[in-house]
């Protein structure tokens, strides 16, 4: 059986849940089992928020994770709260301007994705979640890319349709830094 | 779809035009729905100024023949059983939906299953049931909407779906039913519709004429449940050598388990009722004792609560043991797993 479990974690504001729900709905296109659980606090920007997703080609059992096999984290205290909880061999992507690694513990495996540069270099800070969410979509290889873009197009596309070029190039360059042979710290 | 959200859309497709709630979490998001939806749909969205208003209203407007439902978790429950009562006594239908929360107290707004006794054993004053369902995933949540309201018009008595906090947050895909154009069936017999050109109806709670036949009736509404009304999903009992049993969140991660047990060599079955009230006590009596070595009831409660129902159907037959999760924690595959495991080393039945 696949099945992979993973957290994505920031604060309000990051496109946190956003991110979740264009992992699953990418993972529904492509007839995956697909559950999410999001978790936040009172506030909708600044509080706390992260989601669990688990994609799996059979039943889902519990929502509860007790270790992940990607964990995402937008910010240092997401980073500091949740990387205990990686399961051995897993992978920690990290939003590079905001969450400063510690020393090599050999333990942790970190790639650090610089989401906010891509994006800007791309024309706005404001799809640094596509870039993360890019860069999701390669690591957890469970949904394929042509499917979260279609996710993003269909959801993204009517609200914001002079966006979407730059969510899917955003979208694009995410997925092309996991595909660099040595981002690992 | 959020948990929540499919919910009270399935039972606006079925039919449901009342709704009157009050917030508490973990079920905040269904009258939140329903305050938008029910406009749209002709129907009436009407937020109580407590959890006792708010069923008290559905009285009324279940008392003219309108699908009506409320919701609340766990205490809030506790303060509709009151009503709950009544509409029982008033033979007025109704559909509630509790998700449950940790407890006892305010407990917590983690998943929980703690309200077993409260809605399955005592709804409410006066020795009256309800029947009580309890879907695993949203998908069943979902399907079972159409049957709860059809079942509590039909009984004319309230009907509570048991859910928890787990259910009514997480985000799955679900297949929605089709929109009813109105519900099917026909209450003009009963309801408060206006008496001209006929004597006055009165649904009131109490002045029975008849104690007596009154409560003959009720049992026998009872006894028709337990023959014909009970859903269960049963899987591979026939060489089973244990056979799990749960039932709502606990009852998908059950089902998760067994599959991991299975790849060990173990034959495992599963009892999952999907009615609690009526409970599927023939699936338990029917299990062969030459074969059934043990029955392993999962619960998200300490002391179990479901397990002493699983006993009394049991008789003694095949001995039971209780996976207990305290109330409030939410356990993960690996917790289900290795307290299975555990009780199963414990009795030296199969080692893993």
């Amino acid at each position: 059986m696949m099945e992979h479990k993973i957290l994505i974690a920031g604060f309000g504001g990051q496109g946190v849940m956003l991110m979740g729900q264009l992992l699953c709905l990418g993972a529904f296109l492509e007839r995956k089992k697909v559950l999410m659980l999001p978790a936040y606090g009172g506030e909708q920007r600044g509080g706390t928020s992260n989601c669990t997703i688990i994609i799996s080609d059979e039943d889902i059992g519990s929502p509860s994770v007790r270790r992940y096999d990607t964990i995402v984290a937008m910010n240092q205290p997401s980073f500091n709260t949740f990387h205990g909880f990686l399961r051995e061999g897993g992978q920690i992507l990290t939003n590079k301007s905001m969450v400063e690694l510690p020393e090599e513990d050999g333990r942790t495996t970190a790639v650090e994705i610089p989401i906010l540069e891509t994006a800007a270099r791309l024309g706005s800070e404001r799809a640094a979640n596509m870039v993360m969410l890019g860069a999701l979509t390669a690591a957890c290889g469970m949904v394929g890319k042509a499917f979260v873009q279609q996710a993003v197009v269909s959801e993204l596309g009517k609200k914001r349709p002079d966006m979407i070029e730059l969510n899917l190039a955003a979208l694009d360059a995410g997925y092309s830094i996991m595909s660099d042979p040595c981002p690992v710290k | 779809m959020e948990g929540c959200e499919a919910i009270a859309e399935a039972a606006v497709r079925v039919g449901c035009r009342f709704f009157a709630g009050y917030p508490i979490t973990p079920q905040t998001e269904v009258p939140e729905y329903m305050s938008r939806r029910m406009p749209e749909v002709g129907g009436v969205f009407l937020q109580g100024e407590s959890e006792i208003a708010a069923i008290n209203m559905v009285y009324g407007a279940a008392a003219t023949g309108t699908y009506a439902m409320t919701s609340s978790s766990s205490i809030g429950i506790a303060l509709k059983t009151e009503c709950i009562s009544y509409l029982a006594a008033a033979h007025i239908p109704a559909v509630i939906l509790n998700f449950q929360r940790g407890g006892p107290g305010i407990g917590n707004i983690t998943a929980s299953q703690s309200d077993y006794w409260q809605c399955v054993k005592g709804p409410g004053s006066g020795g009256h049931r309800c029947m009580v369902f309890s879907p695993s995933t949203l998908q069943e949540c979902v399907d079972i909407m159409g049957t709860a309201f059809e079942r509590s018009q039909r009984d004319r008595n309230p009907v509570i779906i048991l859910l928890d906090g787990c259910i009514g947050n997480i985000r799955e895909a679900v297949e929605l039913p089709d929109m009813r154009p109105a519900p099917d069936i026909d209450a003009s017999d009963w309801c408060l519709s206006g008496c001209e050109g006929r004597s006055p109806r009165q649904l009131l709670p109490y002045f029975r004429p008849d104690p007596k036949t009154c409560a003959e009736q009720a049992c026998a509404m009872y006894e028709r449940w337990q023959k014909e009304d009970v859903l269960v999903f049963e899987e591979a009992l026939a060489d089973a050598e244990v056979v799990l049993t749960s039932y709502g969140t606990a009852g998908r991660i059950v089902n998760s388990c067994a599959r991991r047990l299975r790849d060990t060599g173990l034959r495992v079955g599963i009892i999952r009722p999907l009615t609690l009230n009526p409970f599927p006590a023939a699936s338990f009596s029917g299990l062969d004792p030459a074969a059934v070595k043990l029955v392993i009831d999962v619960e998200m409660t300490k002391p179990a609560q479901m397990a002493e129902d699983v006993r009394l159907a049991l008789n003694g037959r095949i001995p039971v043991k209780s996976l207990e999760i305290p109330s409030g924690v939410l356990p993960t595959d690996e917790d289900i797993y290795e307290g299975i495991s555990a009780i199963l080393q414990g009795e030296g039945i199969h080692g893993i």
